[in-house]
């Protein structure tokens, strides 16, 4: 009795594991990983007749190389261009041409063209979002002119992996600046939130052949001021190198729309008034009055720049109008010093840290003024401040921050301290030594 | 007849814990925030706290039916007709809920990493994992219980560790979300999230130390509480509403949006596995305490070949709604509004009139 029992419990459970293999091993969704071919980036420009032009870069592994052995690095990728309605329309025609299944699990930048931005991306983000295929954390960048020309001029020069060429062009905002941190995750929920505008970073073509073309771009001094380093947009960088693919700046969003854009040297004003700015090296004029050098040319110093702790957002609504006050407390290191004044120590050093307090103040006012008028945006996230006054959501929905926005008052408040001056403790004037 | 079956404190909370707690990976956060907006976190600790009431007003009456499942006080309050009153009442809340969980698990596969294999065939792959938990039994289901629900927790943890770069404080205000009413109105429905609880009232008489029922229970509840309240407010720290209602798994979706570094994203691979382990304990606990309540309610001798009509029951049950929705709104609208009622009321009305009709007796026995 007992021995028949326990066969039969044995006979169930074998069946039972008999089908969950038989089933787990799948049939269904059964594809071999050289079955695929896998997008590492992918870019949308407007097509004709309202369809998207979509271009995708798609990774050639053979090219890329088989194990510790590098391959073929400029064929690493191969590009193949399509219009369709949609993007899944696209894929479609991609894939009838392809000879593998498209996938996208491994992209790692979708680039939007300022064209379509400028009409909304709502479309496209909800299909970033649901279709399970794209990452989170996918970047998102905003090309100034077509998608299609930064993909096809992108050259992993010093990368032989073009997703991680990509992963750290996009991730060079972290020891410059210039650009932002611009995960799709992130830029739908800012644009999903009403009290804050999402960001993405700016990208384009450098289309410069030649470093005798510069002086197109340097050749006007911006507010009667030397232009700086950041002073551009990505499609105007001075710079000549193999790869003409340019991350520089910000395009700023209102909603789902792309309403103007931010130069690198902005961006990393919206970087300190975020909290999010790691380390820029960052130039400001000499303090000491008077230092021109003998061929007339400027002198400067230069600091690296980081927060000391996250900037501290305060507002307060006095007669209907948004009081916004920004505490910014930088650290710095002193990199070079171009003039003879010494701001090693003592008062030289003080001079040079309200000096550049008072130069950062007044351009991160001239950009939060910028977001105000120009864009009539709030890209730093104010409204998140403003959000934590209320206890329900309807009373916080029907306050309308969006609208506040375009009147708010800005205090700046900024604060630089200086930690360490670099090698030298202190710096001697060679004309005095002779 | 089974032999005897003897289970642990530690074993029975984690049948508990797995069992309430199993929702936090289908859409508990998410409905969490459709109800109360950012303060759906502070709706469940309303409601924890609620029902920790109750349950502490249910254990003091339960005392006296120490060793005596809910069914035997049902018999004991209104004799053989409120046993299989009672009896078919908790098959109704089981039947509506197990093809709802079975259901949502084989969508979430489908949408996480099946996309092609017919929604059936993943049903019917979780149908054979719940047959052979049933078949084994209760004793085996507490222990691989007691042995995986750690690692679930641990997972858990490390999946809401890891989403700290994510988190914004400012995404819990406003404080009170869709307001107080609303949380008060939507938290009563939201009692049902403990509806597992009486998954306790059934195993009673298998406890080692029946006088323990008031501990198991309220530490399954402090830490259901826990996980669920740490796991609405960790989905509102990384989403911001009302982006929050729209993710159809916002636990995979908080695993998808870790990136710790270069090296280290896509985990939700290796938690894939371990979510799956959680469904499967989930639905063959169901189905044995499907069997095990009309094997008890209608007085059968042997519970084993319930297994196969009740799968299918289940299968058919949970196959019938036309789309993913539809299956939805079944857990929302319908178990949610009734579930509570029977988990907390219907023991309340049978123990309050056991409790009555036993004095009685005693009474009369005494004046006798």
């Amino acid at each position: 009795m007992m021995s028949t029992r326990n066969n039969n419990a044995r006979t169930v459970i074998i069946a039972c594991i008999l089908i969950l293999i038989m089933t787990t091993s799948g049939c269904h969704d059964a594809i071999e990983i050289d079955e695929m071919v896998y997008v590492v980036a992918m870019g949308l420009d407007r097509g004709v007749e309202g369809n998207i032009r979509m271009s995708m870069l798609l990774a050639v592994p053979i090219a890329v190389g088989v194990g510790p052995e590098p391959g073929e690095v400029d064929k690493a990728t191969t590009m193949i261009t399509v219009e369709a309605p949609t993007i899944f329309g696209g894929m479609n025609i991609a894939n009838s041409m392809l000879s593998k299944q498209l996938n996208f699990s491994h992209a790692k930048l979708v680039v939007i063209s300022s064209d379509i931005a400028q009409r909304g991306i709502e479309r496209y983000m909800n299909t970033f979002n649901r279709f399970r295929e794209f990452r989170p954390n996918t970047f998102l960048g905003i090309s100034k002119g077509p998608a299609e020309d930064f993909l096809k001029t992108s050259k992993p020069i010093l990368e032989a992996n073009p997703a991680k060429y990509y992963e750290l062009l996009m991730e060079s905002w972290e020891i410059t600046g210039f650009s932002v941190d611009s995960y799709v995750k992130d830029s739908y929920a800012d644009m999903r939130s009403i009290d804050s505008e999402a960001v993405a970073a700016l990208l384009d073509v450098n289309r410069l052949e030649d470093s005798s073309e510069f002086k197109k771009i340097l050749g006007e001094p911006i507010n009667d001021q030397k232009t700086m380093e950041g002073d551009y947009t990505a499609e105007s960088v001075p710079a000549i190198f193999d790869s003409k693919s340019m991350n520089m700046g910000a395009a700023v969003f209102k909603g789902d729309k792309m309403a103007g854009e931010l130069n690198g040297r902005e961006t990393v004003f919206y970087l300190m008034v975020t909290g999010k700015l790691q380390d820029a090296y960052f130039t400001v004029p000499d303090p000491q009055q008077g230092t021109i050098g003998e061929d007339n040319e400027a002198k400067f110093v230069s600091l690296r720049l980081n927060l000391a702790r996250k900037p501290v957002i305060q507002v307060e609504m006095k007669e209907n109008i948004p009081h916004i006050t920004v505490h910014i407390l930088l650290e710095g290191i002193i990199l070079t010093s171009e003039g003879e004044k010494d701001y090693s120590t003592g008062e030289g050093l003080k001079q040079l840290e309200d000096f550049s307090a008072e130069y950062i103040r007044k351009d991160i006012l001239s950009f939060m003024e910028k977001t105000r008028d120009e864009f009539n945006s709030d890209i730093c996230g104010v409204g998140k401040k403003m959000k934590q006054k209320f206890l329900n959501w309807d009373d916080w929905e029907q306050f309308h921050w969006a609208e506040k926005y375009q009147n708010s008052i800005f205090d700046i408040v900024t604060k630089v301290s200086i930690r360490r001056t670099g090698m030298k403790i202190k710096q001697i004037p060679m004309s005095d030594a002779k | 007849m089974e032999r005897k079956i003897k289970i642990g404190n530690f074993e029975a909370a984690c049948l508990l814990l797995n069992m309430i707690s199993s929702k936090i990976i289908l859409d508990f956060p998410r409905t969490v925030a459709e109800d109360a907006g950012t303060a759906g976190w502070l709706m469940t600790l309303l409601v924890s706290v609620a029902v920790f009431a109750i349950f502490s007003v249910i254990s003091k009456l339960y005392k006296k039916f120490s060793g005596q499942d809910i069914l035997d006080v049902g018999e004991s309050a209104f004799g053989t007709v409120g046993k299989i009153l009672a009896g078919i009442l908790f098959l109704v809340q089981f039947l509506l809920i197990i093809p709802v969980i079975l259901r949502g698990f084989a969508e979430d596969i489908k949408v996480i990493s099946l996309a092609s294999t017919p929604v059936s065939l993943v049903m019917l792959l979780f149908c054979a994992g719940m047959v052979v938990g049933a078949y084994l039994g209760l004793e085996t289901l507490v222990r691989i219980h007691a042995l995986l629900v750690p690692l679930l927790a641990a997972a858990f943890t490390v999946i809401s560790i890891m989403n700290i770069p994510n988190f914004e404080f400012s995404r819990l205000a406003p404080w009170l979300g869709r307001g107080a009413e609303t949380i008060l109105k939507e938290g009563v429905k939201n009692l049902s999230i403990y509806s597992e609880l009486i998954a306790l009232f059934f195993i009673m008489p298998f406890l080692h130390k029946k006088s323990d029922f008031a501990g198991i229970g309220r530490y399954s509840l402090f830490f259901s509480a826990l996980f669920l309240v740490f796991s609405s407010m960790c989905y509102t720290l990384v989403y911001p509403y009302p982006a929050t209602t729209e993710y159809f798994l916002p636990m995979y979706q908080m695993t998808r949006a870790i990136r710790l570094g270069r090296f280290f994203t896509r985990i939700e691979s290796a938690f894939i596995v371990i979510w799956a382990f959680s469904a499967f304990l989930y639905l063959s606990s169901g189905l044995y305490f499907l069997t095990w309540i009309f094997q008890k309610t209608f007085a059968l001798q042997k519970r084993k070949p319930l297994i196969l009509p009740f799968t299918i029951l289940v299968f058919t049950g949970g196959i019938i709604p036309e789309n993913l929705y539809s299956t939805l709104q079944i857990e929302m609208e319908l178990y949610r509004s009734v579930s509570w009622i029977i988990t907390f009321l219907l023991p309340l009305l049978l123990l309050g009139i056991a409790t009555i009709r036993s004095r009685n007796k005693k009474r009369k026995e005494a004046a006798e």
